[in-house]
This record gives structure tokens, sequence and C-alpha cells, in this order.
């Protein structure tokens, strides 16, 4: 058996990599379109598995937890629609993950990661429908897309399931495992920042507002006072429909759902057994603002401040734990160089040959988790 | 390490278990969000000139301004509150409660009806 040394000396380290590679692969499938609207691979989930499988459940979730906020710091998405959903539909499929884990281990119900990645997706899923349900869209109508998502989730389940047996059959428990270069991780000294809490507390209370408000109209004049806000603060309009372009389905899902399937209130117009109702029209200009109000504060927060400073306001809310502000600075501060490395492997893949593609994966995740280069 | 003995490494008849079970719940959840459309609340619909102008569930307090008429919907209960007819039929028709019943006012071209499941039973016994 190949008896490499085993060795970390800080669980840090390790972790810091796993969040690498974890918002990389979350960035990266960012990129890629999404034909079917709340479907997605999850590849950043088969890092969560692997940090539980490695590291236990609590580094797992700050996995899962640090991914989200890095990811989202990097492509400008932090405390946006798209944000809340994953942030906590990470949590939950995390925890779900571990428990039927933890019962395969323990009992005689043998789950092998197959069947834990299916049931995550699955809770991932169910989580997100409910957020969007609470958050969102407070309408029974969403869940009528509750078995597109089961059935995809099963699917997607499947695939990563299977891309994490192979991971953990290749690495084993053993053998070969995590020598990182600690010196890379040094922190550089810090700038000390005079953050702007006037702005933040700003923040925090127009988006509480934005949320509990439900007539259409404080909503509207909302929305009117933060676009003209916006414009003459001379932000960038280009942030704000990316991250528009990012909740589109939402967006287009509230307005059809409630046109078509509210059959209840004033009635606008009847055809056939098709009702619209002003109710319903009221009710998807008010969700959909509402979503727009937040997209808005959202761009707008991340423009009034720089992703370091963001990092140094996070640090400071969470001084109570400071393993995680330390992970998320050297994070930012390698995700650049990371993020090259796994797209220069990415591009070695070999397209022509679909045999290969599944070991080609395998292999670029064993490399960019358990042996990082190019990085310095 | 009790990990790597208990680790599963080949797939198992419970994950075949376990995704059959998850369509099923997908199926279910379809066949559910169908029903659940179909709603056992009683609904009330107001139709005027042989449109409908309202619809919702009768548990929902409202009041309506129609063209030369007022409909009231107060404690699950409907009724017309004013009218501009001459002989008032339908306002004297009062509070209807139930399925079937329904108010019309000619003159006006309103008609106002609740529609839901019946209660099985019978209405009432004579000897």
């Amino acid at each position: 058996m190949n008896s490499t040394t085993f060795y970390m000396k800080n669980d840090e380290v390790g972790i810091t990599f796993f969040v690498l590679t974890a918002s990389s692969l979350q960035i990266i499938e960012s990129f890629f379109p999404h034909p079917v609207p709340g479907v997605r691979l999850g590849l950043a989930n088969i890092v969560s598995f692997l940090a539980i499988v490695y590291f236990g459940i609590f580094k797992a979730i700050e996995v899962s937890i640090l991914r989200t906020i890095i990811s989202s710091l990097f492509l400008g998405t932090f405390l946006s629609p798209s944000f809340i959903l994953s942030f906590f539909s990470a949590i939950t499929s995390t925890i779900s993950m571990w428990i039927l884990y933890n019962i395969s281990l323990n009992t005689i119900f043998k789950f092998s990661p197959l069947g834990i990645n299916v049931f995550s997706a699955v809770v991932h899923n169910i989580t997100q429908l409910l957020l969007v349900y609470i958050f969102f869209i407070q309408q029974k109508n969403v869940f009528l897309f509750l078995p597109l998502l089961l059935v995809s989730a099963v699917v997607t389940g499947w695939l990563t399931g299977s891309l994490a047996l192979e991971i953990v059959k290749k690495v084993g428990f053993d053998n070969i495992f995590l020598i990182y270069e600690i010196s890379v991780l040094q922190n550089k000294e810090e700038k000390v920042f005079n953050a702007d809490w006037l702005k933040l507390i700003l923040f925090l209370i127009f988006f509480v507002l934005v949320f509990l408000s439900k007539k259409i109209h404080i909503q509207a004049s909302f929305f009117i006072v933060f676009f003209i806000f916006y414009l003459l603060q001379k932000n960038d309009i280009n942030v704000f429909w990316k991250n528009v372009k990012n909740v589109l389905w939402l967006i287009i899902f509230s307005f059809l759902i409630l046109l078509f399937l509210h059959p209840y209130g004033k009635v606008f117009l009847k055809w056939k057994f098709l009702i619209i109702t002003f109710d319903g029209i009221n009710l998807s200009f008010i969700y959909n603002l509402r979503i727009l109000n937040i997209v808005f504060l959202s761009s707008w927060l991340v423009q009034q401040y720089s992703i370091q400073e963001l990092n140094f306001i996070i640090k400071r809310i969470v001084f109570f734990y400071p393993s995680g502000g330390r992970i998320v600075s050297n994070s930012l501060f390698l995700l650049p160089n990371f993020l090259e490395d796994v797209k220069s492997q990415v591009k070695k893949i070999n397209f022509n040959n679909p045999k290969r593609i599944f070991e080609n994966i395998v292999d670029i995740f064993i490399k960019i988790l358990f042996q990082p280069t190019g990085l310095k | 390490m009790e990990v790597r003995k208990n680790f599963v490494y080949k797939k198992t008849i419970f994950d075949y278990i376990l995704i059959f079970f998850l369509l099923i719940l997908a199926s279910y959840s379809f066949q559910l969000l169908f029903y659940s459309f179909k709603n056992d609340n009683y609904v009330v619909e107001v139709y005027q000139d042989n449109k409908i102008v309202y619809r919702d569930f009768l548990s929902k307090d409202n009041l309506i301004h129609l063209r030369n008429a007022v409909v009231e919907v107060k404690n699950n209960k409907v009724r017309m509150k004013e009218s501009s007819c001459p002989y008032k039929f339908c306002v004297n028709t009062g509070w209807i409660d139930k399925p079937y019943k329904q108010i019309v006012c000619v003159p006006n071209k309103i008609y106002v009806k609740i529609s839901g499941k019946t209660t099985q039973g019978v209405d009432g016994v004579s000897y």
C-alpha cells in the first residue's frame, strides 16, 4: 500500500482548501447557462460530502457556510436573493448528508455515497422551495415545482454521488492525504479599515423594511427611490442587471404563477377556464418589486464596500469566531490564483473521449483538493 | 479506523429503495398538488351581465361594489347589501351561506352564488 505520511498541522489549512475548491466550483458553475430554472449540478456539494467524511460535521457546515459567502463576495451577489437561497440550503443539505452518512456507518441501513447525495440534493431543493415560499412568493402555487425539482435532484444527486464515491475510493482513508504548504497561508499584514458602519445600518434597516412591507405603493415607492438614488450615486447599473439575471427565473415564475393560478378576488379577465384577477396582478407586482428592491440593495452594498472591507466587516460581526474570518480572508486572497488553476485543469479534459471524462473529473478533484499546486 | 471499515463502497439495495421512495414522493406530490387546487372551501362567485366579476373564498370578508349594487361578504355569509332595483327582491333574500343557494337581481343582471361541495346528509325529515 502506498503509505505516504498524512499530516496536517492545522485544520484551518485543510478547510481553506476545501472552501476554495467548493467556492471555485460554484463560481465556475454559475458561468454555465442553466436551461431548466432552479436545476443545478451542485458540484460544490461533493466537497461538503468529502468534508463530512474527512473532517466531521462541524467543519463540513463551516465549509458550506464559508463557500457560499466567498463565492457570493467574489461574484458580487452578497445578500441578494440567490445568496439567501444558496446559503440556507447548503446548510440543510449538509446536515441531511451527515444524518444519512451516520445511519449508514452505524446501523444496518447501508447507504452508499450515491444515496446520501441523492437525499441531500432532494433536501437542498425542498429547502430552496420553502425559502422561496417564506421570503419571496407567499403562494402555495410555488410547490408546483416540487415534482420537477425532486426528479432533477435525484438525477444530479446520482451524478455527484458517483463522483464522490470514486474520489473516496481513490483517496482512501490511510494513504496519501493533505500535504499543504502552510507558508502559503501565512496572513499578510492586514489593513485596518475605517468601516463605514452608517451605510451598513442604513442597508439593514431598508433590508428589513423591504421584507416586511406588503403594500404595493410602499414597494413601488421604495423601488423608485432606490432607482433614483442608485443612479445619482453613479453606481454601475450593469451590476444590478447581472444580479437580476441571476433571479430572473424567480421573477418570471412569480409573475406566471400569480397571473394564471390565482383565481381569487376581483376578476380582470376570463377566458375558458383561465381567470386573471386584480389581486393576482397586484400580488405579482408586490413580490417582484420586493425581489428587485433586495437586488438593488445588495448590488448597492457590494459597490459601496470593496471585497476587503466587506471581509473586514464580516470579521467584526463574527468576532466570536476568529478562525472563520481568517479562512474568509485567506480564501479571498488565494481565490483568483486558485480559480485559474482549476480552469486550466478543466481545459485539459479531453471531451473527445466520453469514457474518460468521468475519470478525468475525479482526477481533477483529487488534484485540486489534496494536491494543490500553482499557488504563490 | 472504524470509518474505513464501515464506509460503503458499493451501491446497496437501500440506495435503490431510497430513490424509489423519492420518485414515488415526486409523483405523489404531483397528485397532491393537483388536488390541492380543487378547494373544498366554499367559493363565492359574483356575475354581472353574464360575466364573472368576483371570485374568492367565503371566509374572506369583502365589500364588492358593482354597477347599481353592493354585495357584502362577512362571517362566512353573503348578502346583497344595496341595490337600485325597484322591488328589492335581492336585498330581501338576506344572507346566504350554503352551496347552491343563490341571490339573483334581474333588473341589474346580477347573480351571486356559492360553489363548493355540499355536505352529505338529509336536509330535513318529515313525519
